[in-house]
This record gives structure tokens, sequence and C-alpha cells, in this order.
């Protein structure tokens, strides 16, 4: 660290050439301890005159700068006060003593000035810059009387700089390693063997009954994926429950419709389905026209699905994916031709609607154990477990919330 | 390895994408990575179009149940392909079109040696590590000497407004916007060709702006005796020199054409012979015909108001009043002056780069873009206002010719008349004004009478015919550039038609089909079989008590003290409360599936949307 501070004093800036030992140390150093941080930062001033200081805005990504300007008392005063007497401007140019445009203006505050009282410090974030730029900043001081003053200004360019990591998403880092680090950590305590229960899923206890009432009445089954791309995590928790439903489907040899409202969701719907079929013993069944695009319009899409549903009357529809303001319309039409429906997304909107028309509907987070529940794998079901952690920190953070909120405000109460 | 390259992309791209959410040197793999999906997505939606025509034209083919629908598929599908795929009858884009200008091919290297600008500067060779803009690589050269310091700026052609502006913004410094302000001044299309003539080099051209008069090709070929230039300017004169002829149904009484474009633009009888492209400047000058308002007197609204009168219809004391008061507000003759007045005021007059630069080089460290103005600011005189007010109520005199009458009674300046011809080019056609009284007479209980209809709105249908005649001919004389830049969606086109007109009512229906499916799902939803439903029936039912004025009233007698027991109080309770804690259970449920289900597939434990993974 020595050498690094003393690096940064003789070039006059920050992070310079930093190796990948001392970016390591400074990330521990922030994980463990912010005022050590702190104190580092302040040991890295290395250009810093009494009323304008122009650092990098540490841990971002080399587009911003923090302008902090101390002030003496009267001026603090004449700014702060209720009716000022005197405004400040913040100048920024691309070259020392030559052109400067007006970056802000104090007072007014819309907010983006911090004002420290104690410290008599006026501090701002100067945003959409350029890290292959160069910038000088001067603070001129206009008084009552119009008379215009250079109160301070940089001698030394500054830059931008990009760090490594994003400062602004360290807590979300934080809470998604210990989520993916306990969903980890089950999948490899259920590898040992070790037995995990899962609740029942009335839903998913239902897919087995509805197959095999669409294979007793000689109908086929309606799987619809929901209409959103590959891309979006319903989808794919979707066709997860396909592979198991055309399993079931290929076993009782009855007939699965997967239409799609993507293109990509088509071509990855047959891999499922063929790969089903395969794994129930019976490639010669499976047909690539079981899955078919539609159109990616979303009412061409349900025109098309509430028509088949109609002619066709399916014994059996499934509803899993991504769903909008069709939900009622597919499901409601599956009700009145009497197919056993099976629904489940993760749009909260939408569940209320599958609740009142279908006869299983996977709430939420359901959705996502689905595929772990079918296939009954220890690894699957592990990580089930792992998400209870989550659950239990989501939990104690909004118990933990409830609690600080109320006794920090319990003495104005 | 069918199913482990998946697995592999899959793992790759999903940890890249959450890399890219907290490192940033890593955004632009991120963005690669969405890149390379909707490549992916274009290529499967050729494929999905093809297998919605493979399974409907098979559909069709076996006569199966519901072909005709498969039909009326296939034959939709194929029309709106071929009109959205070939812009069928969409005009070209006007963002993207060179009105009123033509081309001839000229290439950079092909430019004569006359139009090769050379300004010695001296620059450090700092100056030319960042990379140029792309308008002006092609044409830009730092020379060097033998130290590495740029010491001439080499431009091939005249420069564009567009061009400098992206050269001095590249570098901050002002000896860097100084050698650029001088390349500016020294690579600037002469003054006798300035808004005649340019040089586009992205298009590789040589461009005229409107007719290329023979005089002014014989100035531009004195330039150069280069063989590629000639031939430019022969090929500029010939195509700007073709003559069309319009057949004008609907010609302004009095339509004159203004000297500037005379030798463009002739009109005979009811003919009208364009000579080259039709600018938009010549085109705003021919649909500016029709006489504007002036600020009207009691005696003229009065005589207004009798001639509606005459027309066949009645016209009650409201009607009077906002015809007055529409015609009394147009606009007065102190707005003129305070316009006038204010366009006088001198303003301060920017410094040059290089005023600044040696400014710089003095020793002012507090330099100042700005000179302050100093000469006085002109205001009107008491005779130019008395003149003013006299033109304005004389309605035979042409306020345009206004401030030649002004500049010898007072002073004058050019922003002054800039201004005036500037108002006079906002102030409403009296046709506008008449349409506008029309409009505000008009009401569900008040129509006007054929007549009163014909007064009103008979001046603008005709200046309206005659500005669709006038953007006929812009649009013909036109020499199209990019047929094909249009929107496919444009107003208008068959395939905008198609989708307005068809698809967006059936879209619109299939829709409406969920206001009655909400229905019979909440009569079902609503059974009160146990104790739940009961709850969700009770539930609903203060909701829907809330939400309508009807459950308001009920228990609108409560005083403020059970304030908390109203209907509508209750229902934002339940809503913000109760509605709220369950949702959020659900989605940070839903949130921690997310991570679950992402990371079982980004460690291939879970394959099942592969196909595998089972059994």
């Amino acid at each position: 660290m020595h050498r690094y501070a003393t690096q940064f004093a003789s070039h006059g800036r920050r992070f310079q050439t930093p190796g990948w030992l001392v970016r390591l140390a400074c990330l521990l150093a922030l994980l463990c301890a912010g005022s050590m941080t702190e104190v580092a930062n302040a040991q890295e001033r290395t250009e810093s005159s009494s009323v304008l200081s122009v650092e990098d805005r540490p841990w971002d990504n080399g587009d911003s700068l923090q302008v902090e300007i101390t002030l003496s008392e009267a001026q603090f005063e004449a700014l702060t006060a209720e009716k000022p007497t005197e405004t400040l401007r913040l100048l920024q140019g691309g070259a020392y003593g030559e052109l400067y445009e007006q970056v802000a203006e104090f007072p007014p505050n819309d907010g983006s000035w911090e004002i420290d009282e104690k410290t008599l410090q006026l501090t701002r974030r100067i945003s959409e810059l350029s890290s292959d730029h160069e910038y000088f900043y001067r603070v001129l001081l206009k008084n009552a009387a119009g008379e215009v003053s250079l109160l301070a200004e940089t001698e030394t360019a500054r830059s931008p700089e990009r760090q490594w990591f994003l400062g602004d998403k360290l807590i979300l880092a934080i809470v998604g390693i210990v989520i993916c680090g306990s969903v980890i950590l089950f999948i490899e305590i259920a590898k040992t063997g070790r037995e995990l229960k899962v609740r029942k899923i009335a839903g998913l206890e239902a897919v087995d009954e509805a197959v095999g009432r669409a294979t007793e009445m000689g109908r086929s089954v309606l799987y619809v994926p929901g209409i959103q791309d590959m891309n979006d995590i319903q989808t794919i928790a979707g066709l997860n429950i396909l592979s198991h439903v055309a399993r079931v489907a290929a076993e009782f040899d009855a007939k699965v419709e997967v239409p799609t409202s993507r293109a990509l969701v088509m071509t990855a719907a047959r891999e499922t389905l063929q790969g089903s079929y395969m794994t129930a013993g019976r490639p010669d069944a499976y047909m690539p026209d079981l899955a078919y695009y539609v159109t990616d319009e979303q009412f061409g899409y349900v025109a098309f699905v509430s028509g088949k549903m109609v002619r066709e009357k399916p014994a059996a529809c499934f509803y899993l994916g991504a769903f909008f303001a069709e939900s009622l319309i597919l499901a409601e039409t599956g009700n009145s031709v009497g197919a056993i429906q099976v629904a489940g997304t993760a749009q909260p909107s939408q569940l209320p609607f599958f609740v009142a028309a279908c006869d299983y509907t996977l709430i939420g987070e359901e959705l996502f154990a689905a595929s772990a529940y079918l296939s009954g794998s220890p690894e699957e079901l592990g990580s089930l477990k792992g998400q209870d952690v989550g659950k239990i920190i989501a939990a104690i953070g909004m118990i933990g919330g409830c609690l600080w909120l109320t006794f920090s405000m319990w003495p104005k109460i | 390895m069918k199913r482990t390259v998946p697995l592999l992309i899959a793992a790759i791209c999903g940890t890249v994408l959450i890399i890219t959410a907290f490192i940033p040197a890593t955004v632009s793999w991120g963005e690669t990575a969405a890149v390379w999906f909707d490549v992916l997505a274009a290529i499967a939606f050729v494929l999905g179009g093809g297998n919605l025509l493979k399974v409907h034209l098979k559909k069709v083919s076996d006569r199966g149940p519901g072909w005709a629908y498969s039909a009326i598929t296939v034959l939709t599908f194929l029309a709106t392909l071929t009109v959205g795929l070939l812009k069928w009858g969409v005009p070209p884009a006007s963002d993207q079109e060179f009105y009123g200008y033509t081309f001839a091919h000229l290439a950079i290297d092909e430019l004569p040696e006359e139009l090769d600008y050379e300004v010695s500067v001296s620059l450090p060779s700092e100056y030319s590590e960042r990379e140029m803009p792309a308008s002006v690589r092609s044409q830009l050269e730092y020379q060097f000497d033998e130290d590495g310091e740029i010491n001439e700026l080499h431009f091939s052609g005249w420069i564009t407004p567009g061009q400098l502006n992206d050269l001095s913004n590249l570098y901050d410094s002002l000896e860097w916007k100084c050698a650029i302000e001088q390349l500016g001044e020294a690579a600037a299309v002469p003054p006798e060709f300035a808004g005649k003539v340019a040089y586009f080099a992205d298009h590789a051209s040589l461009s005229a702006y409107g007719m290329l008069e023979p005089s002014l090709a014989s100035d531009l070929k004195s330039i150069s005796a280069s063989e590629p230039w000639t031939r430019a300017i022969e090929d500029l004169a010939e195509r700007t020199s073709r003559t069309e002829t319009f057949q004008l149904e609907q010609l302004p009484e009095g339509i004159a054409i203004p000297d500037d474009f005379s030798s463009a633009l002739k009109i005979e009888g009811d003919t009208l012979t364009v000579t080259g492209p039709l600018t938009p400047d010549m085109k705003a000058v021919l649909q500016d015909q029709f006489p504007r308002i002036r600020p009207s007197n009691d005696e003229e609204v009065e005589s207004f108001l009798a001639e509606l009168e005459s027309r066949d219809g009645p016209i009650d004391e409201n009607d009077r009043n906002l015809v007055r008061g529409l015609l009394e507000t147009s606009w007065q003759t102190d707005q003129l002056v305070a316009v006038l007045n204010d366009a006088g005021k001198r303003p301060a007059v920017p410094k040059s780069y290089c005023e600044l630069l040696q400014e710089r080089q003095a020793g002012e460290t507090m330099l100042l873009r700005d000179t302050p103005a100093t000469e006085e600011d002109v205001e009107l005189n008491a005779e130019q206002i008395a003149a003013i007010q006299e033109a304005v109520s004389n309605p035979e005199q042409d306020l345009t010719e206004l401030g030649a009458e002004l500049v010898g009674l007072g002073p004058w300046i050019p922003a002054q008349e800039a201004a005036l011809q500037s108002f006079l080019s906002r102030v409403p056609t009296l046709a506008e004004q008449k349409r506008l009284i029309a409009t505000a007479m008009t009401s569900p209980e008040r129509k006007l009478t054929p007549e009163q209809a014909s007064f009103l709105l008979g001046d603008f249908a005709a200046s309206h015919r005659w500005n669709e005649e006038v953007y006929d001919v812009f649009l013909a004389t036109h020499r199209v550039k990019y047929p094909w830049s249009g929107g496919y969606l444009q107003n208008g086109s068959p395939f905008w038609w198609s989708y307005e007109y068809a698809f967006r009512p059936l879209t619109a229906t299939m829709f409406a089909l969920l206001a009655f499916y909400v229905a019979s799902a909440a009569f079902r939803a609503f059974r009160a079989k146990n104790f739940e439903a009961f709850l969700l029936l009770a539930t609903a039912f203060i909701i829907l008590l809330g939400r309508t004025p009807a459950g308001v009233a009920l228990t609108a007698g409560l005083p403020d003290e059970l304030a908390m027991l109203k209907v509508e109080n209750i229902t934002v309770f339940i809503m913000s409360v109760i509605n709220t804690a369950g949702n959020r259970a659900i989605m940070i449920g839903i949130a921690l599936g997310i991570v679950s289900t992402s990371l079982k597939i980004l460690l291939g434990v879970d394959r099942s949307y592969l196909g595998t993974g089972e059994g």
C-alpha cells in the first residue's frame, strides 16, 4: 500500500498503475472496513486546495468526478441562507486557463448538491464525463452587486477512471453470493445422499392425472409455454416442465401439442420433446410438428390457441410460462371446453386469473421449483433448500428493518 | 456433444451477463452476447415463418379440419410479407432524402487540386492521437515536420458545417480549435457558390441545390479543367436543367413568383413549369399565397359578423361574442413593435477561437467567449411606430415591404428586418382564422348551415388543395436518393392500411373478450364454498363497493372519528397493506426461484429444457 500511495503522489493522480494484487487488497479492505478505505482515500488525495478538491468517484464506471468545495463561514451562510445573497458557479474546461463552461450552480439546490454544515462543504458529482478526456474546474462567486470573482480552480488535469468493480452493487453481490453459495451447498449435501423433504405441490401431482385423462378420452394435451422468448426464465421453466409432461405423454401414448409464440421457443420445445420421447423409449412417436410457431403477436396467438381449443377440445391444457392479458382468455376457453387445466406463471398480476379459471395453479416460485420436484433428483431438490436460505435472509432483513425503523422513530413518536 | 455445446454456450453467456452487471470493463461483453441473441432470434424468425407456411400449407393440402382458416392465414401472411418487405407505396423518409439537391458522382480522389486546401499550423503531435471523426476521415490529413509536430492540415474538397463542428469538438484546447477555425475559413465553399453547391464526401458526390444556372456552371468549371470535375458539373447542369410542366387546378388569384426563383419557376395560365428540382424554399414560397390576418377594428368585426349573418342560419349572442373575441385577439400592432424593439437589442458578439488564443497567449486567464455589444441598441422612434400603425390598418399595404419604408424614417438594422419577416410568416392566414371560428362555433348541439360552412371553410379548403398540389409537384420533381428509406408503417401505405384497419380492430376484438371472461371467472371464484372462498368474496365485495359511488355514499355519514371504517378507506387499506404484502411475498419467492433456476442452468444441473436430465 505504501508503494501504491507514493506512486499516486508522484504522478498527481489516483490509480495510475494498479496491479491485480493491489486491487484485490483494495476490495478486501472495502469489504472488511469501509472506514479503512476512507482513510486510504484521504491519503490518496494529492491535489486538494483549501477550497476546491476534485476527486475521481471511487468504484464507478469511470464517468464521473466528485467536486468538493470548502467555503468560509460567511460564504457558506450567504449561499445557504433562506434568501441567498451570493451565487456559486462551477465551471468545467478541457484545457487549463482556456474556455470554461458552467456545469453547475448553487443555489438553487435541486438535490444534486450535498451540504455539510459542520465542515462548510458543498459536494457535487459531475457525471457523463469521458475517461479519455481531461477536465479542469473553476469556482466563481457572484456577490449581491453582481460582481464575479474567482474563488478557486484546479491547475492539474483530472480524468475519471474506471474501477474494476461497481461499488454501488456491492450489497447485491454479497447477497447474490450468499444465496448462490447456499444453493450450491445444499446441492452438494443432497449429492451425499441425505434425504430432503419437499412439500407436495398439488398442481404437479396432477400432471399424470391430466395426461392419463387425455389418453383415456383419445384427445390431445395442449401445452402453452407462455408468450415470451427464450431469454425469459419463465419460458425456460415452462420448457423444463414440458420435458416431464411430454415424457408422461409419450409413455401413455398421448399427443402433446406445443403452439409457440416465438420461433426460438419452437426450436427449443422440439429439442425438449425429442429428448423426452427418447427418454420414454418412444423415439418413433416423436414428430417435430408437435411444436410449431404461430405468431409473435399476443392476441393473434390467443386467437389461434383459443380457436384450436374450441375446435379440437383438448382433454388437458397446461399454461406454464410468462403470461399477460391473454391468461384469462386462454384459461376460460379451456374451462369452457371442459379441459383439466394446470397453470403457472411468475407474473403476480396474472395469478388471480389462473386461480379463478384453472384446476391447479403453480404460484410464483412453484413454477421454478416444478422441474426439481418432477425430476426428484437430489441435486435439483437441494437447490430448493438453498432457496429457503434466501427466504430466511429476506425474513431476517424485513424483521430487522421493521424493528430498526420502529426503534429509531421511537423517541419522536 | 449435441447437448454439451448448448449447455456450454448457456453457461458462458449466463456467466458473462452476471459478470457484466458488476464489472464495468466487461459491459461490452454483455452487449455482444445480447447482439448474438438478436442474431439468433432473427434467424429463428425466418425459421418460424417457414414453419408457419409448412404447417398451414400441409393443412390446406390435406383438407384437414379448419383448412379454410389456414388458407386465409397463408394468404394474409404472404400479402403482408410482400407489402412490408417491398415497402409498397411507402414514400422515402423525409429525414433521409436531400430535397432540392441533385447529385453527380465525384470521388474524393477525383477532386481537382484546386479544391485541396492546406493550412499551416503548429500543433504538438498529441493532437494526432485521437481517432479522427468519421465525417472527415477520408478528406483530412495531418502533415508532420521532422520533430513530429503537426505543421499542416490538408483537406480535400469543401468543408461542411457539420464536419467543422465534428473536428472542432475533437480536442478542447484553443490552439486546436483555432487551427480548425482557420481550416474552416480556407476550405469553405466560395461565397459565390455558398448555398447553391456542396460537396458530400460520404456520398462521393458534388451536388447542386435547385437549378444550376449556366453562369454558375461556367464559374464552377473555371475552377479547374480536370476531366472528372468538368464531367460532374456538366452532369449536374444537365440534370438540373430538365423541365417539367404541371397542370394546376386550384391556382390562387394573383400568384406571384419572386425574382430569385424566376429562372426555375414559370406560370403561364394554369400551367406551372419547373426547371430542376423544386427546393423546399420554392415550395414554401409557392404555398404562401394566401393573405394573412391583420388586427381588426370594430368596423371590420361588425362587417364580418354581418356577412356571417347574411348566410343562411341563426347567429346568437354567444356566437357574436365568440367571433368578436377571436377576431380581436388575433395580433396587435404593439406586439409587432415589441418584437422589432427586441430585435434591435444588440447581442454580444462571440469571439473567434483564434482571438481567444491570442488573448490567452497574452496572459489572460479569465477568457470570456463573448464580447459585449459596442453599438447602441436600436429602438423604433415615434415616426416608425406611426408608420407601422398606419400600414397595419391599411389592408392594401403589403406588410412584407414595410421595412423599406421604416428604413427611411429612422435607424433600422438587418436583425429587425429578419424579425419583421419572421413575425409575419408566423401570423395565421385569413383562411386559418375563419376555420378556427368555424371550429369554435361547432359543437354536438350546434351545427353550421351549409352556407355558413362554405363561407367559413371555403378558403381553407382552397388553400389546403393548393398546398397539396404544390406538394405533389415537390415530390414529382424530387430526385429520389433512397427509395426504400421510408418506414414500412408510414401513414397511407398498404401495410399501414392493413395494420390500422384489419389487424388493430381484430386485436381489440380479442382483447375485448376479456371483459366477459372476467365476469364468468369472477362468478366461479366468488362462490362461497368454504371459509377461504368466503373471505375472498367478502374482500372482493368491499373492494367493489369502495370503487363505486354507491359504496362511498353508503358510509358517507360516519363521523370523522370513524373515518377508518369508511368503505373507500377500508379499500385503500386492503389494497395498500394486505394486497401489497401478499404480492411482495410472491415476488420474493419468484426472485429466489429465478436465482436458483438460473444457477441450475449455468451449472448444468437442470438440463430438462434440452430434453435431457430425466429418467
